[in-house]
């Protein structure tokens, strides 16, 4: 096809895509339409651009008469707004913080202000009320809301929440969010003297999930090399632990990596993606240094294997340009 | 670093708290928690980055009711200079104002506000457990603000009686009188590898000549802190290739984190700051471990489960015998006042120094040895060669080549340069072998000129060399 059919196919299949969201912009003006209707035409409307639409969202948005379900639609549609308006900032960081809104608004508040977080002017002058928010959220009974703010909380190294967290982890306070969840916000924190914590759910996991994701967080600690190359050798050990295992040996360990994947990619007795694995630590580690012999071992395993992740990884490894 | 009496180790933070009510009673106790802002202090070990802030940042503000000691300046003043963490910024500012207002403190509390207001939040000291709220707390940027309207109004209200320039401790730098310096014996032979993977011992690359250490690790998520200091010693780097002292000053950056800090990550992070290695500019880690190195330069770092957990600021210039003359502890250094305090302790000629060789060499210079002067001196007492001055004189000359030889051996040795040396063996040589044992006339003048050209390079040279 020319590149001025295409264009004018894109072109039009551009200015289709502008009617339908003028008509549903139209359809969501309509305060005759029911509360559904109107949360669909947002849908189909995108992002609102003009000022009175997004005036008319912010009102809608601050009347608790209004159904939850529109107010949360309407929220997010302010993301952009409170990046270059501090009043909607504010707006938003107060249907957060306030514990008498439905859990429904306060979720799509935690949405649009972590979309304006990532703005150059960020939450200017405001910060300190946003996190106030957000750790009145995490208390929250609803689920939804409460995960999302101690993700937000904890990409942030919020201590109060990970002190929290932690504490849950050791039986010290209710749970809030599931052991893997927890486990999962404690990685932002890299910093935190959670080893034997750590090693502990490894040993005696309240689930795989929890036992991969703790291993995972471990993969940063250089004194848990031993365990990694327990873990990798042990051909009893389940899969993903081994991968997991392999993942961290090359991070903590990326000089001593090379010889045990070398050898364990060669071995024609292990698993097929474990093998695979190995061929792309070695790849990885020092690719200059590939090693010639493992190309014989990486060109069967691209050929024969029967797992789609361990022939990608052979083939990875024949891509890569050895000494 | 000292701890304290075993009957006053703190050791958590409830004996903190406690050291904390002492010191409203007791005004002396202060010092006990200074010690306690120390990174390395045993507090902070094994403790989570978060715990040991909030420990720190909970005595730094209560330096603000106990009034703040002088010793303790240059950690507050480090914290707002580098600290990204709210509650460290508003412990600090609020500790300020228990000591005297200076106009000086006015840019690195502006500085400090505006990193306050992109992490700001809500703290409280009301108590060490609690957690700061619009009810109970004040936000960081605030708490800035309150200390410099109270600079403003000092400055405002008694402007002539304000205000005093901060102490010199302020400053964050220690300098070491070399009498005082701790010898770098224990240490010369601790192990090290490079960005390239070359091992080596520390004497073998820091003993000889001046040297500046500076400390980091590739993990540091505190950008004006380890990813600075890389880029300030590049232009440590640049600034002693201006002077054309480049060649006699070793510049190393060593790792806090030598398990983790392969060569190949010491390599890829050096480079991407644009910090060049070569012969004398290392990036290293310490191999087996850091543990000696740590305590010869009193690392200022706390550790959970082996990796960092906090760290201070830090660099050092050491002289050329690897003892340490200056540390910049705690606060932003300056790459120019390094690369000065590096270059203070060059070898310079001093009154007296090489005056052994230089009165050798005038002794040796009264003795007839050039041709001309032979013809003259045999002229005017009838016979050529030695025996003009009695039986004495080859023993003597004898003796004061080989004292010219032996300063001159000796202060080649200390300067790590050989050339004037060469010349003063040959000339010596010359006159030994050739002018007094086969008794070649011309082998004791060419011996003496080579002997004093070797003295006089030896004594003026590394002037004429460093004075640029």
């Amino acid at each position: 096809m020319l590149i001025q059919q295409y264009r004018n196919k894109v072109t039009g299949q551009v200015a289709k895509a502008r009617k339908r969201a003028d008509a549903a912009i139209r359809r969501f003006r309509s305060a005759k339409l029911s509360a559904k209707a109107r949360v669909r035409a947002l849908a189909d409307a995108g992002q609102l651009r003009e000022e009175r639409d997004l005036d008319q969202a912010e009102q809608i948005a601050a009347d608790r008469e209004q159904p939850a379900e529109l107010r949360a639609a309407l929220i997010g549609q302010l993301a952009p707004r409170s990046a270059r308006r501090a009043k909607t900032l504010k707006f938003l960081i107060e249907r957060l913080g306030d514990e008498g809104e439905p859990a429904p608004v306060r979720a799509a508040a935690v949405s649009a202000l972590k979309s304006a977080a990532f703005q150059a002017q960020g939450l200017a002058n405001q910060r300190a009320a946003y996190i106030e928010a957000l750790r009145s959220a995490a208390d929250s009974d609803d689920r939804t809301l409460r995960e999302r703010a101690l993700g937000v909380l904890a990409r942030e190294k919020d201590a109060p929440t990970l002190r929290r967290i932690e504490q849950s982890l050791r039986g010290q306070s209710d749970a809030l969010v599931s052991p893997e969840k927890a486990l999962q916000l404690l990685s932002y924190d890299p910093k935190r003297n959670v080893g034997d914590l750590l090693r502990d759910i490894v040993r005696n996991p309240p689930s795989d999930g929890a036992r991969h994701q703790a291993l995972r967080n471990l993969a940063s600690d250089s004194s848990s090399k031993s365990l990694f190359t327990r873990l990798v050798r042990d051909k009893k050990e389940e899969r993903e632990a081994r991968l997991i295992a392999i993942s961290a040996l090359h991070t903590i360990d990326p000089d001593g990596i090379e010889e045990l994947a070398s050898e364990i990619a060669s071995d024609q007795h292990e698993d097929e993606e474990i093998r695979g694995a190995c061929l792309v630590a070695v790849a990885t580690a020092d690719p200059a240094n590939a090693h010639p012999e493992l190309r014989e071992v990486a060109t069967k395993l691209a050929g024969k294997a029967s797992s789609r992740a361990a022939r990608a990884a052979a083939k990875l490894y024949l891509d890569t340009p050895s000494k | 670093m000292t701890i304290g009496s075993p009957e006053r180790r703190l050791e958590t933070p409830a004996d903190v708290l406690l050291q904390i009510q002492r010191a409203r009673e007791d005004r002396s106790e202060r010092a006990a928690l200074v010690e306690l802002l120390h990174d390395a202090h045993p507090v902070h070990q094994d403790r989570s980055a978060a715990d040991v802030l909030r420990l720190r940042a909970f005595v730094m503000q209560a330096f603000g009711e106990l009034g703040l000691p002088d010793s303790a300046l240059p950690y507050v003043l480090g914290e707002l200079e580098s600290s990204r963490h709210a509650e460290g910024l508003a412990a600090a500012a609020r500790a300020l104002r228990g000591g005297e207002p200076s106009p000086e403190y006015r840019s690195v509390l502006e500085r400090a506000a505006e990193v306050a207001r992109e992490r700001d939040e809500y703290v409280s000291f009301a108590s060490y457990e609690a957690v700061g709220s619009s009810r109970e707390g004040v936000i960081a940027s605030a708490e800035i603000e309150t200390t410099l309207a109270w600079i403003s109004e000092a400055t405002r209200a008694e402007p002539s009686r304000c205000c005093a320039p901060p102490p010199r401790e302020a400053a964050g730098i220690r300098r070491i009188e070399a009498r005082a310096r701790a010898s770098a014996e224990t240490i010369a032979g601790s192990g090290l590898q490079d960005q390239s993977g070359a091992l080596l011992k520390f004497g073998e690359l820091l003993i000889g000549q001046p040297s500046i250490v500076a400390f980091f690790y590739t993990r540091c998520e505190n950008p004006t802190k380890c990813s600075l200091t890389m880029a300030k010693l590049a232009r440590v780097q640049a600034l002693l290739e201006r002077r054309g002292i480049a060649a006699n000053v070793a510049v190393c950056a060593l790792t806090y984190d030598p398990g983790y800090d392969t060569p190949a990550r010491l390599r890829a992070y050096a480079a991407a700051r644009g910090f060049k290695p070569s012969e004398k500019y290392r990036v290293l880690r310490a191999v087996p471990n850091d543990a000696e190195l740590s305590a010869y330069f009193d690392c200022g770092v706390s550790r959970v489960g082996g990796a960092v957990s906090r760290h201070r600021i830090e660099l050092f210039v050491l002289d050329s015998q690897g003892r340490i003359a200056v540390a910049f502890e705690q606060r932003a250094w300056d790459p120019a006042r390094v690369v000065l305090e590096a270059s203070n302790l060059l070898e310079r000629p001093r009154p007296g120094h090489g005056l052994g060789a230089a009165l050798s060499a005038l002794a040796l210079a009264l003795l007839p040895k050039c041709p001309l002067c032979w013809v003259g001196y045999a002229s005017a007492f009838g016979i050529a060669g030695l025996e003009t001055f009695g039986p004495w004189s080859r023993p003597l000359l004898a003796a004061l080549v080989i004292l010219s030889a032996g300063t001159a051996w000796r202060r080649a040795r200390r300067l790590r340069w050989y050339l004037p040396f060469a010349w003063v063996a040959l000339g010596t040589l010359s006159i030994v072998v050739g002018g007094l044992g086969l008794r070649l006339e011309p082998a004791i003048s060419l011996g003496a000129v080579a002997i004093f050209a070797g003295v006089v390079l030896s004594a003026w040279g590394p002037r004429l060399l460093w004075s640029r």
